[in-house]
């Protein structure tokens, strides 16, 4: 065996995948922080922290407590991580805990959802798309319908678009006033 | 002489950065069948049979296998390494990891030596966020303070700065641009005629 290979197999995969998961959140909660605009000192005060612990927590390798993130997630407004059943295949409804918040259908259709040429709004009114394509600027957000169940939710790229499958959403359900969580 | 090359094993998966390191090379531009800066660095952690070496080395490890390709090569993960008596403008010359202590370095998994000092250097040139290339490296010597006092991994650190004194004048000479891949990540443009005048720090010194 080659050096290098014997340094690419030379640990557990479930070591690597513990090194990938804290750097897969790290990465999220930072996107989640240039969304919002919000400093890691800020973020620590509404946390109820030191910034030097949460500095801690997101620039080094860190064994995230499932508390901890929902704690982050509570004070972010936003999922870190998404288990959303739709991603894995799973027929399933699971209701967003998540405060809603409502953005106006011209904020979306220039800021958020574009389908495939023409914008989500449009696209309501006319013929539906399976698709939903992010543009790469964009942060995470949950699409919800009506009663509040999720149907498309964004993992954020910012080195690419997304396409995100929502033909199981009913249009006749969708508003012109979507609920969009941020 | 070294002339720049891909890491192929670390880039299969395009993540957030893309590995390199120095490969020996003859007058005719082939490889001289010494082993590459970086399998070089293997190779040498990989004789060491202490129990705390061989935990930090996996940290390590699992730092440039997983942890910096989701994140990328943040200045953060790294301490600067730059020699300033040099005339190098440039500050790509780092160390990894960039803290001393285990428990900071890889606090994911939880050592019974947590407070023992992490001996490792290895060091790098860091490009930008999406490029590092990785040189060698060695153990420092404990109660030695600056690498610059250390003889053991003192001609590692000054081949980093001459390394990155040398790459700073070929990006200055457009001879080595960052470009974009097919793809859309950001990989270094080599002028195929592009070699560096030096030699790798001899195991031995």
């Amino acid at each position: 065996m080659s050096t290098i290979e014997k340094f690419m197999n030379a640990d557990p995969l479930s070591d690597r995948l513990t090194v990938r998961h804290s750097a897969a959140i790290q990465r999220r909660i930072q996107q989640l922080l240039e969304h919002k605009g919000w400093t890691q000192k800020e973020f620590a005060k509404k946390l109820d922290k030191k910034e030097p612990q949460i500095s801690r927590m997101l620039n080094k390798p860190h064994n995230f407590t499932l508390r901890s993130i929902a704690e982050m997630e509570e004070v972010l407004g936003a999922y870190i991580l998404n288990t959303d059943p739709k991603q894995f295949g799973i027929k399933a409804r699971t209701r967003s805990l998540l405060p809603e918040i409502k953005f106006d259908l011209n904020y979306i259709e220039d800021k958020w959802i574009s389908m495939q040429g023409s914008n989500y709004y449009n696209s309501v009114n006319s013929q539906p798309s399976s698709d939903v394509i992010l543009s790469k600027n964009e942060h995470a957000f949950n699409l919800v319908d009506l009663e509040g169940f999720n149907v498309a939710s964004s993992i954020e790229n910012d080195n690419e678009s997304q396409m995100y499958h929502v033909a199981e959403l009913e249009l006749s359900q969708v508003s012109e006033d979507p609920i969009i969580y941020g | 002489m070294l002339k720049i090359i891909e890491i192929e094993a670390l880039n299969e998966q395009k993540e957030e950065i893309t590995f390199y390191t120095l490969q020996p090379v003859n007058e005719e531009n082939q490889p001289t069948g010494e082993p590459s800066a970086f399998q070089d660095f293997l190779d040498f952690m990989n004789c060491q049979t202490d129990t705390i070496i061989q935990e930090e080395f996996k940290a390590v490890r699992l730092a440039i296998k997983d942890y910096l390709p989701t994140r990328g090569a943040l200045e953060c993960f790294f301490r600067d390494e730059e020699n300033c008596s040099l005339r190098s403008s440039s500050d790509m010359a780092k160390a990894f990891p960039r803290h001393n202590k285990l428990k900071e370095v890889y606090p994911v998994f939880v050592y019974d030596e947590e407070n023992q000092n992490c001996r490792i250097r290895l060091y790098c040139i860091r490009v930008d966020k999406h490029i590092l290339i990785l040189l060698n490296g060695a153990l420092k010597t404990p109660n030695i303070r600056s690498a610059q006092d250390c003889p053991k991994v003192k001609p590692y650190f000054d081949f980093c700065n001459e390394i990155a004194i040398a790459l700073h004048d070929c990006f200055k000479d457009n001879q080595i641009k960052v470009i974009e891949d097919e793809d859309g990540y950001p990989i270094l443009d080599i002028n195929s005629h592009t070699r560096l005048n030096l030699c790798l720090p001899s195991r031995n010194s």
